[in-house]
């Protein structure tokens, strides 16, 4: 590998000749500015514009002051951060396994942990819906062992919706942590222990610190994922589950109101733009973008 | 109601949609032309707006489309086009299709986007608006079908018999078991059920409370397990035992009852959902539109079509060639037709937007 | 002490096993789910059949909506690869201050929640007059595919040896033959990778098919979302059987191949 990938430093130029390398860029950019930025700029518009046709914001203070609608993001915002924990929890170990793994090992692993993605994540969420009920598999295998309380209500509540995110988000996280972990370098971990260190002392002060860029970038994808996401909380929430991307929904498809989905939309977008802000702060972008 | 939605939609251009939707609809993916041999007259046609898939396409196909291809020599072009292009090119005066099938609530906005023509109903030689009844022979709906939202659970939880009313649905104590309700999601939630629960009369359900109907629902709030979003769940809800009671649209409880299972249902106080036809304006065959409709709504039609799916005719001539056993899963059946009462689509066109805010505030709580 | 440290890894292999046998485990159960003969589901079906095969493959509606996803994952991957590779190349080689900005601005689309990509496709879509016509929606996947391809070929960039490239411009080499001879090959690994990233995100992607679709062009994952809600029967497990069963035998020939690539090639660098 060359010097330039192991310091995360750009190799020189040479792949092409400077205005080569410019035009690629620019038609880069005009598709970017073409389609993407300038219908994002349209949905500013939008929610911008009040009933009569003229510029006020007027209709986003609407949409902000509206109990409904706030019970909504913040809904949103807790499940969207639990469910980020939660896969953290779970993926920290199985992804320490993991990155330690070689050759059909690894592959296997790794293969298993690209599955889920070929499969339509709402296929997925539905099987769920299967496995969890009151007379589902889980429950069934529990009620036989005398859990109790089984039947579990596992289905149309927060639970429902965090076992259904996190199973659905598992896999991002994984890949995350096991980017980052492969990169420990096996040297610092002996290095620690041979000046007498104990396991213990050696995550909290070695492994770990190591492995942050992963953490936070697996983090901040699946908040941020978790935070647009609308087939499982509509599919395996209740009523009081509602989270905001559903909303959008509703008003495109069945409200016809661009406006107020426009409205929504720019509120997602500064809540997500303010949660990024914050972690590449706090973490640095550089590690952030080369942790992915 | 659709004005206000087609005007918040700015940014559409009709005529440049229109454009691409006639052009987009000549791509043959999903529109079927049905061929006959009898055809010698020369190329009379009728273009259809309709769903070609599933149990419905199936059983449109068989009872009417393809009867009435021998019967008149007229080919049936059917497509499964939106409302929205539906409105742009009547309105641009060369509308897509000329007969519309779908619900009511459907056609209530094309109507209100004044994209339908009047019915002639002095042109039909196979029925009466009597046959039909006045409400089913509006100005530019003609109601032909009904479905009916009905009190279903399973037999096995209510040995000494189910609820027979939405008060009793409501009364947890009487009968305990797992419910569900219709949520706010693909479906509305059944508002004028809670009303009937709450003791409103089926005379006086419309124009809805919405704020009444929500406070009933929220009385049985906690001891309801589920509020589900679309028909589909409703039946596998019931069929994996997740819920013992809920209301369920009687062609999804049927089917599982025929398959055999121990389901049941109770017809009183059923809400009836019409599905009808219209014209569009400045539909190119009139005249052939007409002649279908006339045909889709003669006795022989009726029955042949409610005997392959379960929605209730509206001619109630048809009955006379039902069998009784076909005749007992019917909605329009007049042993229990008037147990039920049939939903005001025209409110709800008007009142969507206002009972999706209101459900939302509720649900947050 | 060597007991211990062997005691915990063989915990934390075991945990592996586990956490890795539940995320497969869903998708195990889609297979009988999709044997059964009722038209309503079950993780175990009471009664075997092969009827919903029968409709799912002899079905036009689940035919084209199988061959509008390939259409736009298609279209929306040849798109994300190449705007990836663009990007990605500015990325790896650009030193100016605003190399910070041009990243933020590549992964933007991923940034952004999926909903917020579907609204904004839509407009554009209206505003273009394309009316939801398949370009709209390849271009609307495109845009979720393109952070992933610039990534992946970024760090496939990355990876070439800077001398290799200097060798071969001091051998005469102009910048074009650098790059279709040293560049293109060495970054081949990435590129493709890339494509089959956007293409697995474009087939799968839910959320602007739904908001662009019309009864006449469904793709696939719409067309199981309104399995899902409309007719909830097996065949919508028969879909997803399929499916995992065509990405499958995609595995095992990209695994074929590049085993034989090992094999033939011994000793060039890997991406």
């Amino acid at each position: 590998m060359s010097v330039a990938s192991r310091t995360g430093q750009p190799a020189a130029s040479g792949f092409m000749s400077q205005g080569r390398q410019f035009v690629g860029l620019a038609i880069l950019l005009a598709f970017l500015s073409v389609f993407f930025l300038y219908p994002l700029v349209e949905i500013l518009v939008l929610s911008v514009i009040d009933a009569e046709g003229s510029l006020s914001l007027q209709p986003l203070y609407k949409l902000l002051t509206n109990a409904g609608i706030q019970s909504i993001l913040l809904q949103t915002a807790v499940t969207s951060v639990t469910v980020a924990f939660t896969c953290l929890v779970i993926a920290y170990p199985a992804a320490a396994c993991l990155a330690r793994l070689e050759g059909w090992k690894a592959t296997l692993g790794n293969i298993i942990i690209l599955f889920p993605f070929l499969t339509s994540s709402l296929v997925r969420t539905f099987v769920f819906i299967v496995l969890l009920g009151r007379n589902g598999m889980l429950n069934q295998f529990l009620v036989s062992i005398g859990v109790p309380g089984a039947p579990w209500k596992l289905l149309f509540n927060q639970t429902g919706v965090i076992i259904g995110m996190t199973y659905v988000l598992l896999p991002y996280m994984l890949l995350s942590l096991v980017g980052s972990m492969k990169r420990v370098d096996a040297r610092l971990i002996d290095a620690a222990r041979s000046l007498g260190a104990g396991r213990v002392t050696i995550f909290f002060t070695v492994y770990l610190p190591l492995t942050a860029p992963g953490v936070a970038a697996g983090l901040v994808i699946t908040t941020i994922l978790a935070f647009g996401y609308f087939v499982t909380p509509a599919l395996m929430g209740g009523p009081a589950q509602v989270m905001i991307a559903q909303l959008v929904e509703q008003q495109v498809v069945i409200m016809f109101n661009l406006s107020q989905a426009a409205g929504l939309s720019i509120i997602m977008l500064v809540i997500v733009g303010v949660a990024y802000a914050v972690a590449a702060r706090w973490l640095g972008i550089a590690r952030l973008m080369r942790a992915g | 109601m659709a004005s206000k939605i087609l005007s918040s939609t700015t940014l559409l251009n009709p005529t440049r949609r229109s454009l691409l939707k006639a052009s987009a609809i000549a791509f043959p993916t999903a529109a079927i032309l049905t061929h006959t041999r009898a055809a010698s007259a020369a190329d009379q046609k009728i273009v259809v707006r309709t769903t070609s898939g599933g149990t419905y396409g199936e059983a449109m196909e068989k009872a009417i489309f393809a009867p009435f291809t021998e019967a008149t020599g007229i080919r049936v072009e059917k497509t499964p086009a939106d409302m929205a292009p539906l409105i742009a090119s009547a309105k641009a005066g060369r509308p897509l299709v000329d007969l519309v099938d779908t619900s009511e609530g459907l056609l209530q906005t094309l109507a209100a986007a004044d994209a339908l023509a009047t019915v002639e109903y002095d042109r039909f030689k196979l029925f009466k608006i009597d046959d039909i009844g006045k409400d089913a022979a509006q100005e530019k709906i003609v109601r032909r079908m009904v479905y009916a939202r009905v009190l279903g659970y399973r037999k096995s939880v209510f040995p000494n018999g189910g609820p027979t009313s939405w008060a009793e649905f409501w009364d947890i104590k009487k009968f305990p078991a797992v419910r569900a309700l219709c949520g706010l999601q693909l479906n509305m939630p059944d508002l004028e059920f809670a009303l009937l629960a709450d003791g409103v009369g089926k005379s006086d359900l419309y124009p809805v409370d919405i704020k009444r109907a929500l406070a009933s629902y929220g009385k049985i709030r906690a001891d309801v397990h589920t509020f589900y979003g679309t028909d589909a769940i409703s039946a596998s809800l019931l069929s994996t035992g997740e819920v013992d009671l809920e209301p369920i649209a009687n062609g999804r409880i049927q089917p599982m009852i025929d398959e055999g299972g121990d389901y049941a249902f109770d017809w009183n106080e059923h809400m009836k959902v019409p599905s009808g036809y219209s014209i569009l304006k400045g539909a190119a065959n009139l005249e052939n539109a007409h002649k279908f409709i006339d045909y889709a709504l003669s006795s022989e039609a009726q029955a042949r079509f409610a005997t392959l799916i379960p929605y209730g005719p509206v001619n109630k001539n048809a009955f006379a060639s039902i069998s009784d056993d076909v005749a007992m899963k019917l909605p329009t059946n007049p042993k229990w037709s008037d147990k039920g009462f049939v939903q005001n689509t025209a409110w709800w066109g008007e009142n969507t937007a206002a009972v999706t805010n209101a459900w939302n505030e509720w649900a947050a709580n | 002490m060597s007991e211990r440290k062997d005691l915990g890894r063989a915990a934390q292999s075991a945990y592996l096993v586990v956490v890795l046998f539940l995320l497969i485990f869903p998708l195990l159960v889609l297979i009988p789910m999709s044997l059964g003969s009722s038209t309503t589901i079950a993780a175990i079906p009471q009664q075997w059949s092969l009827r919903w095969y029968d409709e799912v493959l002899g079905s036009p509606e689940w035919r084209s909506a199988f061959g509008w996803s390939m259409l736009t994952a298609t279209a929306a991957s040849i798109i994300s690869t190449s705007m990836g590779y663009l990007g990605a190349a500015a990325m790896v080689r650009s030193k100016s201050r605003l190399q910070p900005l041009l990243q933020i601005l590549i992964l933007s689309p991923m940034m952004v929640p999926a909903v917020v990509v579907a609204l904004a496709t839509y407009l554009l879509s209206t505003s273009l007059g394309l009316d939801g016509g398949w370009v709209a929606i390849s271009i609307g996947q495109s845009l979720l595919g393109l952070p992933v391809a610039a990534l992946v070929i970024a760090a496939s960039l990355r990876g070439i040896d800077e001398t290799l490239l200097r060798a071969a411009v001091s051998l005469g080499a102009r910048d074009r033959q650098v790059f279709l001879t040293v560049v293109l090959p060495m970054a081949l690994h990435g590129i493709l990778s890339a494509f089959g990233l956007s293409f697995l995100i474009a087939f799968d992607e839910v959320l602007i098919a739904i908001f662009l679709t019309t009864p006449s062009l469904q793709t696939l994952p719409v067309r199981i979302y309104q399995a899902v809600t409309y007719e909830l029967t097996p065949a919508v497990a028969v879909v997803s059987v399929l499916l995992m069963a065509i990405v499958c035998a995609g595995m095992i020939i990209g695994g074929l191949y590049n085993w034989a690539m090992k094999r033939m090639v011994p000793a060039t660098s890997q991406s």
